[in-house]
């Protein structure tokens, strides 16, 4: 009975330990999550829009624009029950996220540049991306990354939110709690929920993997494509292979990249970075085809849009490499982590070449406080913050030949601490116990 | 002539010490610890991370190390569980108990501990990032009691269930 009472006690601890962070994992929209656009006063669209889900607007009643713009899956709600109903669940799933406690304050601090892991990220006033934001859900499909905004979200025109490691997850992981309005920048691509207090404006050509949830404003869209999840969200595209083959100067190319998962025919196009010089990519088929004119590394990215709009990408690296090249090896194959404020020193290699090597940065970034020196080949410094940085390290030999490798480096949030299950005094605990339990045993049982 | 009773007391007190020397002289080995505990280490982590992943993301392993944005944890030497689990190994194969039951009790208290270390594990990581002014309380104090508790409780119920008890005397 002693026993059991015990157990149900140590479970129920156990329970409570991690009931907290659970309610952190469960942000909950309501019927909200119907909607691809919600507005409070209006929603005005123009141009050629495509809107997943519901739009709806309440306690205004203005729904405009709708056509030119399109809803796919889902109808619009003008100040109905439906509308009503999903006011009030964005307003309680406002509130939850505004009670729940921060864990990294980036007052400001740009979000541009940054790499993210889940949390909660605050910022006192306004908030400001230019250029990349990168949410790394660390291969956790249920990655949760909160945002709490105390005023304005403004995206500069181009920034991109991009979500990495999603853990074969692509819907939302992220929700942004605005305390005024949200302004997402010409041809931004931005992932999230969107719930403001006021009104959420999409500039023209801005897409979003996510939902613009206005609770008192207006919404106002100029040719979008506001995508959710759930039932009504896109597939997930695949674009294959994992990895294009390298080329040679002189040499022609002649590789294709495929897409799947979402309505043929599919249309392919080079959404970030370049191919390398005199390739070019057709289109309609995905063939990357020409005789490559310069050697050297290049990090491009690959976008497949289906015939519903649906779109996936995935990012190459490709080298080419001077006509008789043998080839670089980069080494060592991984990186280890590192901590902030501590020194960090690790030495790049290069082999299979003619000495010397340069080595350079030629995909994504060290992080921050680290360099590389580009003839020793050395990482060195003090990292400034905590994070999962990728960066593509490049060697060049004497001849001009390349190689190059991919690293991930986690920088951990201060010293790793160590936890020993007992420590010297517990150990010798246990012993004196385990010897007098024995032999209070052997007494009972008259051994 | 009848054997002193103080003689299996002795005998388990002279086995407990050999075979705890000799477990803790074979994992002191550098490559039985190259081989066997710095893997299992690892193996301890990503077991600790994945279980703090199921109720709250953000948290990965990478070695021996735990970690998320806010916290990290370095699962050492010592803080896998195995000296804990040598010290109820070594009392059980000194106990006076059959083979059988012995090995059913290294491998049920064995997992058992690895098991309680892998939640205390994950539960001193989500203090380090949400309490951690309450982090070295629970570790130092709290983990350490409950460790010491199971392994106790453990090892009377295994003994009080597998004992080999005296033959009683005929009339």
């Amino acid at each position: 009975m002693k026993r059991n009472t015990l157990l149900a006690n140590i479970g129920l601890a156990t329970l409570l330990l991690f009931s907290a962070s659970a309610a952190f994992a469960q942000i909950s929209l309501g019927t909200a999550q119907n909607f691809g656009v919600l507005g409070g006063s209006t929603v005005t669209n123009t141009g050629a829009t495509t809107v997943n889900g519901n739009v709806g607007v309440s306690p205004g009643s203005a729904v405009t624009g709708f056509p030119p713009g399109v809803v796919v899956g889902g109808a619009i709600h003008s100040n109905d029950a439906v509308a009503m109903q999903a006011q009030n669940d964005l307003t309680t799933a406002y509130n939850n996220i505004a009670s729940t406690p921060c864990t990294v304050d980036l007052t400001g601090q740009d979000l541009g540049g940054l790499t993210l892991t889940p949390g909660v990220y605050c910022y006192s006033s306004t908030a400001q991306l230019t250029g990349t934001l990168t949410l790394n859900a660390l291969g956790n499909a249920n990655a949760l990354f909160l945002f709490k905004i105390g005023s304005a979200l403004t995206t500069a025109s181009g920034s991109s939110v991009v979500v990495i490691n999603n853990g074969g997850n692509s819907c939302n992981k992220a929700y942004w709690q605005v305390g005024s309005s949200a302004t997402i920048g010409t041809g931004s691509s931005f992932a999230g929920d969107i719930l403001a207090l006021s009104s959420i404006t999409f500039t023209t050509g801005s897409n979003s993997s996510g939902r613009a949830l206005a609770r008192n404003g207006a919404v106002t869209l100029d040719t979008n494509h506001v995508n959710t999840c759930g039932v009504l969200a896109c597939p997930i595209i695949t674009v294959n292979p994992a990895t294009l083959p390298n080329g040679t100067v002189g040499t022609p190319y002649n590789q294709s990249v495929s897409a799947s998962g979402g309505t043929a025919p599919y249309a392919f196009s080079v959404s970030s970075g370049a191919l390398p010089t005199s390739l070019i990519l057709n289109p309609a088929t995905g063939a990357i085809t020409g005789t490559p004119t310069v050697p050297g590394t290049f990090t491009f990215t690959i976008t497949a849009t289906d015939a519903t709009g649906c779109s996936g990408s995935r990012q190459y690296t490709m080298t080419i490499a001077n006509a008789g090249c043998s080839a670089i090896i980069v080494n060592p194959t991984t990186l280890p982590p590192g901590a902030t404020l501590q020194p960090y020193a690790q030495t790049i290699t290069a082999s299979g070449g003619t000495a010397p090597y340069t080595f350079a940065v030629i995909g994504g970034a060290l992080p921050p406080g680290l360099s590389l020196n580009s003839t020793t080949g050395l990482i060195a410094g003090a990292p400034q913050q905590p994070g999962i940085f990728n960066v593509t390290i490049g060697a060049t030999d004497s001849a001009g030949c390349q190689g190059s490798r991919a690293y991930t480096i986690a920088i951990l949030a201060g010293q790793p601490a160590g936890g020993p299950t007992l420590n010297i005094a517990g150990l010798a605990i246990l012993m004196v116990l385990l010897v007098a339990a024995a032999l209070f045993v052997m007494n009972r049982l008259s051994i | 002539m009848a054997a002193s009773p103080l003689r299996p007391r002795i005998l388990f007190v002279a086995k407990f010490g050999a075979v705890l020397l000799v477990l803790y002289a074979v994992i002191a080995l550098n490559q039985v610890n190259d081989a066997v505990i710095v893997p299992f280490t690892e193996v301890v982590a990503r077991a600790s991370a994945g279980l703090l992943r199921a109720a709250e993301g953000g948290v990965d392993a990478q070695g021996t190390i735990m970690h998320s944005a806010r916290f990290a944890l370095d699962v050492r030497n010592g803080c896998n569980g195995v000296e804990a689990t040598l010290l109820l190994a070594a009392a059980i194969l000194a106990f006076p108990a059959t083979l059988r039951s012995r090995l059913i009790g290294l491998v049920i208290c064995s997992i058992a501990i690895e098991l309680l270390n892998i939640v205390r594990l994950s539960s001193l990581f989500w203090l380090g990032e949400h309490y951690r002014q309450v982090f070295d309380l629970f570790h130092v104090a709290v983990w350490q009691s409950l460790i010491i508790l199971a392994a106790i409780s453990m090892f009377v119920l295994w003994s009080w269930k597998f004992a080999e008890r005296p033959v009683a005397k005929s009339r």
